[in-house]
């Protein structure tokens, strides 16, 4: 397929990295605006309304992202407090609708958590050169998680799903503040749908989902993108074709085979298909761009991800991309967790000290040396390159 | 005139509705033509600071192409005749240096 060709060139390809740190750094935002809502620690802040709010690098150095600390992303800007005693989920199968409540679910079906990252589909789309519209995300736009619910399909199976049953449509409390704007409503393919790993979360990190993580349920799907997690979920439908609202055909979507990943083939069109997959990608969180290192032997550490491959390894170069060298990697926390890695670095002489990190994903995929353009500013996984100074 | 009224009534509404307009309050266009109508229909939907964040990324086309999509796609209320004064508000202060 398409795209196993397109991995295997770009392994082969060259690996001389221009220096991207330039155009990436200028575009990270100077002064960074932290905002506390509600029951949660200062994060920082994007827009207010819809609230789009990131992690920032500080708060992403623990193995699991503490809850006060997760980002934030919404699309419209009505977001109800959520009455768990009143929340009803109701399912709408081939053979019937059904209503659980909180407890209904908890005493219904087999509990079951999954470590996971949740990563937006437009993380780092302000590091986009040329720049994109859209929220202008940096590094934060992510978190892992203990995610425990129950799994999407004991619950599907419960109303009955048909051999016609093509996609699975989702719907939250959150809504537009006019009737005119198209609800956040999402579907994924029954396969998806239907996956093992597939939850409806009401535990994030062993504690209730925050309200601002989507209260009191939502949806998990390890290894795609955020934006099928539907948050404060309150409506699923089984249905015999492609759902056809403004959340899966106009918006979220890439250019048709050109990233790797599952297809989601009842979406797909010629030009553009919807978003699925997370891409393999890495972030140094033990030290910003520009940190100054102290003398002698400083470490570096961060994380590595992919869409639930697993990740192989995790690689540093100082001389731009000519050559790399292993860096060890940490414990495995799940194959849909991220994945710790660290190196030394000899800081014996003062200066100014380069180093790119690249990870490699089991699926034979590696972090890209050249941003595909996306009109949305999607799977921005390039390789990190890191400036910093030895004093 | 009505769809005008309705506008403001429902800037009224959004504001008095929205449960998370918290730090918004003190976010101000810069000064200058079409300011008014732009805070007020844009921040029927959403913070000003969206307005701000894409900015780099805009000109007046760009603007033109928003402002509509907010219209056709989104549903903002926002009369016709007041199209032009948002968009050439918008890219006389919130573009991309040339």
């Amino acid at each position: 397929m398409i795209t196993r060709r397109r991995m295997i060139a770009s392994l082969g390809g060259s690996l001389l990295l221009a220096d991207i740190g330039g155009p990436a750094l200028a575009a990270e935002a100077a002064n960074p605006e932290l905002f506390a809502l509600p029951r949660k620690k200062q994060l920082i802040k994007h827009t207010f309304r819809p609230p789009n709010f990131e992690t920032p690098l500080a708060d992403l150095r623990s193995e699991f992202t503490a809850n006060d600390a997760f980002f934030v992303r919404y699309h419209l800007a009505h977001i109800p407090e959520v009455d768990v005693r009143t929340w009803r989920l109701r399912v709408g199968g081939d053979s019937r609708t059904q209503e659980w409540s909180l407890d209904d679910l908890k005493r219904g079906f087999e509990r079951v958590s999954v470590a996971a990252i949740n990563q937006c589909s437009g993380n780092r789309r302000g590091m986009f050169t040329p720049r994109v519209p859209g929220v202008q995300w940096q590094y934060g736009a992510i978190g892992n998680a203990t995610w425990t619910g129950v799994r999407l399909r004991d619950v599907l199976r419960k109303v009955g799903v048909g051999p016609d049953a093509v996609e699975v449509v989702f719907d939250g409390a959150d809504t537009a503040l006019l009737p005119a704007t198209p609800d956040f409503v999402k579907s994924l393919p029954v396969e998806r749908a239907l996956d093992e790993n597939t939850l409806v979360a009401f535990e994030m990190n062993g504690r209730p989902l925050p309200h601002w993580n989507g209260a009191p349920a939502r949806l998990v799907v390890p290894g795609w993108t955020a934006t099928y997690w539907m948050k404060h979920l309150t409506g699923i439908r089984i249905v015999p074709k492609a759902f056809d609202g403004f959340w899966m055909q106009k918006a979220y979507r890439v250019p048709t085979n050109v990233f790797p990943g599952a297809r989601f083939q009842s979406q797909e069109g010629s030009e553009t298909t919807p978003i699925t997959d997370i891409l393999v990608n890495s972030l140094v969180t033990s030290h910003e761009a520009g940190a100054r290192l102290t003398r002698g032997r400083v470490e570096l550490s961060g994380w590595a991800w992919d869409n639930g491959a697993g990740i192989a390894k995790v690689e540093f170069s100082q001389d731009g991309g000519r050559s790399w060298r292993d860096t060890t990697l940490g414990r495995d926390l799940g194959r849909f967790a991220w994945r710790g890695f660290n190196f030394p670095l000899d800081t014996t002489k003062a200066g100014p000290i380069t180093v790119s990190v690249r990870a490699t994903s089991r699926n034979g995929t590696q972090q890209t040396d050249k941003l595909t353009p996306n009109p949305s500013g999607y799977h921005h996984n390039l390789i990190q390159t890191l400036h910093l100074e030895v004093v | 005139m009505r769809k005008h009224a309705l506008a403001f009534a429902l800037t009224l509404c959004a504001f008095a509705a929205s449960p998370s307009r918290a730090g918004e309050e003190n976010i101000r266009l810069k000064e200058g033509v079409g300011r008014d109508v732009t805070t007020a229909r844009c921040a029927v939907c959403h913070s000003l600071d969206y307005i701000s964040m894409v900015a780099p990324v805009m000109n007046r086309a760009a603007w033109e192409k928003s402002v509509r999509k907010m219209i056709d796609v989104f549903g903002a209320p926002v009369a016709e005749q007041e199209v032009s004064s948002i968009v050439e508000y918008l890219g006389q202060h919130y573009a991309a240096p040339q």
